[in-house]
């Protein structure tokens, strides 16, 4: 996606802000649906729990509310939240890390027969394999790959350069690699 | 490179980008890994629309946000402290913890809290372990004691919990089970509520809970 | 008419009026949340009363809210409320009596909740008396609070009045019961805890240590569970 396209996306964030800050917070529920609907996929797959990811995205959108005057450019907010985001997410990783059971994400069922209950299978082992991946990784390889970003994309999400993105999401592919082919 | 580590192309494949020949059997792998991705991007759990309400509650209690605050946001003390002794009711091992952000203010809950010294205001996170219950929320004199307006939701080890982001001072409140069963904290100091029950008393401080 | 007789009615009118408005704002404040409309008007009229003695009446509508909210019966309602008008009229007497010139609300609302718990009406007047009036309501509150925590309500009213007098300011006399508290999860008594606080004004600290070395052996209290501090974390996302 080119950065114009992402930019213009967020025109209309300035402007919910805006009235958000002279007092109508009740706007700010426009920006809890839009981004819970965006991210809200990246928290429950880099966090590998869907309880823990709706606790991220709470604490999120409330330091969100809570600082939204500094929110220097509202243009960016999409941004500029999303980094809070990701950091709640990476506290959430370092508090259950100590705890995490590997098969803890409960998957959806399967609607259909048969080869999805190899799909689910398929599904669950690659959320174990996740587990394996180092955070940052994790990060990357969840944007680049269940979320369909672009590398610049990426970029401007998380403020890292392309290569060192392009990085992570290679390793974290050969990481999956090794794994997939363990728990075949 | 390591022996599972794709190859340059295979990476390129892997990217959607132009690539050139690599190995069948690399190939197969890393269309094995993107089926894989397929599958477990359908099977991940929704989060619910629940958590815009929850959001709302928090965001309502707080009132209308500083045009500009004082600084950027700071986290300082976090804490728990688990009561010493054992809670009456086997349901409510209620714990607070306290994490402090400087803030300017100009909002004033619904129910204005007793003082306000510096503008100030700390996330208080209310934890109600009660795996039986069907639903809780916290009620006090932040919200107007409305049983509704500060629903809990619950993890999935049975812990109900919200997150609210209060003035520095005093508050009362009680946690509301069930809809109908009001229960203090029996973490917290206790008072008489004029109406023959106890609320729970905190006196928050910019400083949060201090560490032990 | 005479002018003097003219201005007295004009002002009556006016005092009649915002009397009148401030009533209304107090059935609205309880219309909105569905109280039942007798009781609101009984609560109005005691509301309407307490602002002819220069009461606040905020504290009565919360008081109101809370027990209709808890479903107790319109009568006990009527009487927590009264009995707030009470104490808020001891309160705010005990404040006059102190030097007050003109108690504000909070100072009032503190003072009454204070004197619920088991404070005296010359606890109420030393705390006042502690310091230039600025930290007043904070500390009828702050003592009301360790009382509540289980000091005794001497002790706490020691503590405050200590703190108070050393200029300490608001937020750090708000930190006080969280202290208590953590002193308390360490097994510290509540007697103790007080003498800790009182001796620590004796040696020079300007405030009570905050954290104290665990005893041996621990006594009950967890870690902290969570990881690293979210400081680190969040030095990043600001633009």
């Amino acid at each position: 996606m080119p950065e114009s396209a992402w930019v213009r996306e967020d025109a209309g964030d300035a402007t919910v802000i805006r009235a958000v800050l002279a007092g109508d917070v009740e706007r700010f529920g426009v920006l809890v649906e839009k981004y819970r609907a965006e991210f809200g996929r990246y928290a429950t797959a880099v966090l590998g729990d869907a309880d823990a990811a709706a606790d991220a995205m709470q604490e999120a959108f409330i330091r969100a509310y809570q600082a939204l005057g500094s929110c220097r450019n509202p243009d960016r907010f999409r941004s500029w939240f999303f980094r809070i985001l990701a950091n709640q997410c990476r506290s959430a990783l370092a508090r259950h890390r100590a705890h995490a059971d590997v098969t803890a994400m409960e998957l959806a069922a399967p609607e259909r027969a048969d080869s999805d209950t190899d799909r689910r299978e398929v599904a669950m082992a690659l959320a174990a394999a996740l587990e394996q991946l180092t955070d940052e990784q994790r990060e990357a390889f969840v944007l680049k790959h269940v979320d369909g970003r672009s590398y610049e994309e990426m970029a401007a999400m998380l403020g890292v350069g392309v290569d060192a993105l392009k990085m992570r999401v290679h390793r974290a592919r050969d990481a999956l690699r090794g794994l997939l082919g363990v728990m075949k | 490179m390591s022996e599972t580590g794709f190859t340059q192309d295979g990476q390129r494949y892997l990217d959607g980008s132009p690539h050139g020949a690599f190995a069948d059997r690399e190939r197969a792998e890393a269309d094995q890994l993107l089926r894989a991705v397929a599958a477990y991007r359908d099977a991940l759990p929704a989060i619910d629309a629940g958590l815009d309400q929850r959001v709302m509650a928090a965001v309502r209690a707080a009132g209308a946000p500083a045009a500009r605050p004082q600084g950027p946001v700071r986290w300082l003390v976090e804490a728990r402290v688990r009561p010493v002794w054992v809670p009456l009711a086997a349901a409510a091992a209620a714990l607070l913890v306290w994490i402090a952000t400087p803030r300017g203010t100009t909002g004033v809950p619904a129910a204005a809290p007793a003082v306000v010294a510096d503008l100030d205001t700390v996330f208080v996170r209310f934890e109600l372990v009660a795996p039986q219950a069907r639903s809780a929320s916290v009620a006090g004199s932040f919200n107007g004691w409305d049983p509704n307006a500060l629903p809990m939701r619950r993890s999935a080890s049975g812990t109900w919990i919200v997150t609210v982001p209060l003035a520095v001072g005093e508050h009362q409140y009680q946690f509301v089970v069930d809809g109908t069963r009001w229960e203090p904290d029996p973490s917290a100091a206790i008072v008489e509520d004029g109406f023959g029950g106890r609320n729970s008393v905190i006196v928050i401080g910019p400083k949060g809970l201090v560490r032990t | 008419m005479t002018r003097y007789s003219l201005v007295f009615a004009a002002v009556m009118v006016l005092a009649a009026e915002s009397a009148a408005a401030q009533q209304a704002d107090v059935r609205a404040r309880l219309s909105a949340r569905n109280v039942d409309a007798s009781l609101a008007d009984a609560v109005a009229a005691v509301a309407a009363d307490a602002a002819g003695q220069n009461l606040p009446t905020a504290p009565l509508v919360d008081k109101t809210l809370e027990g209709w909210a808890k479903h107790a019966p319109p009568d006990r309602i009527l009487a927590a409320v009264r009995q707030s008008v009470t104490r808020m009229a001891e309160a705010r007497q005990a404040a006059l009596s102190a030097g007050m010139t003109q108690p504000p609300p909070d100072v009032v609302a503190a003072g009454a909740e204070a004197l619920g718990r088991g404070m005296r009406s010359d606890q109420i007047t030393s705390i006042v008396r502690a310091d230039d009036h600025a930290s007043t309501a904070v500390g009828l509150r702050v003592a009301s609070a360790l009382a509540a925590q289980g000091m005794a309500m001497n002790d706490a009213v020691a503590v405050v009045t200590r703190s108070m007098r050393a200029r300490q300011r608001p937020r750090e006399i708000l930190d006080l019961p969280s202290t208590m508290r953590a002193l308390q999860a360490q097994g510290m008594s509540a007697p103790d805890i007080g003498r800790h606080f009182l001796r620590d004004g004796d040696e020079g600290g300007d405030r009570p240590v905050s954290g104290q070395p665990l005893p041996p052996g621990g006594t009950g209290v967890r870690p902290p569970r969570e990881g690293p501090s979210p400081e680190g974390h969040d030095r990043h996302h600001h633009n």
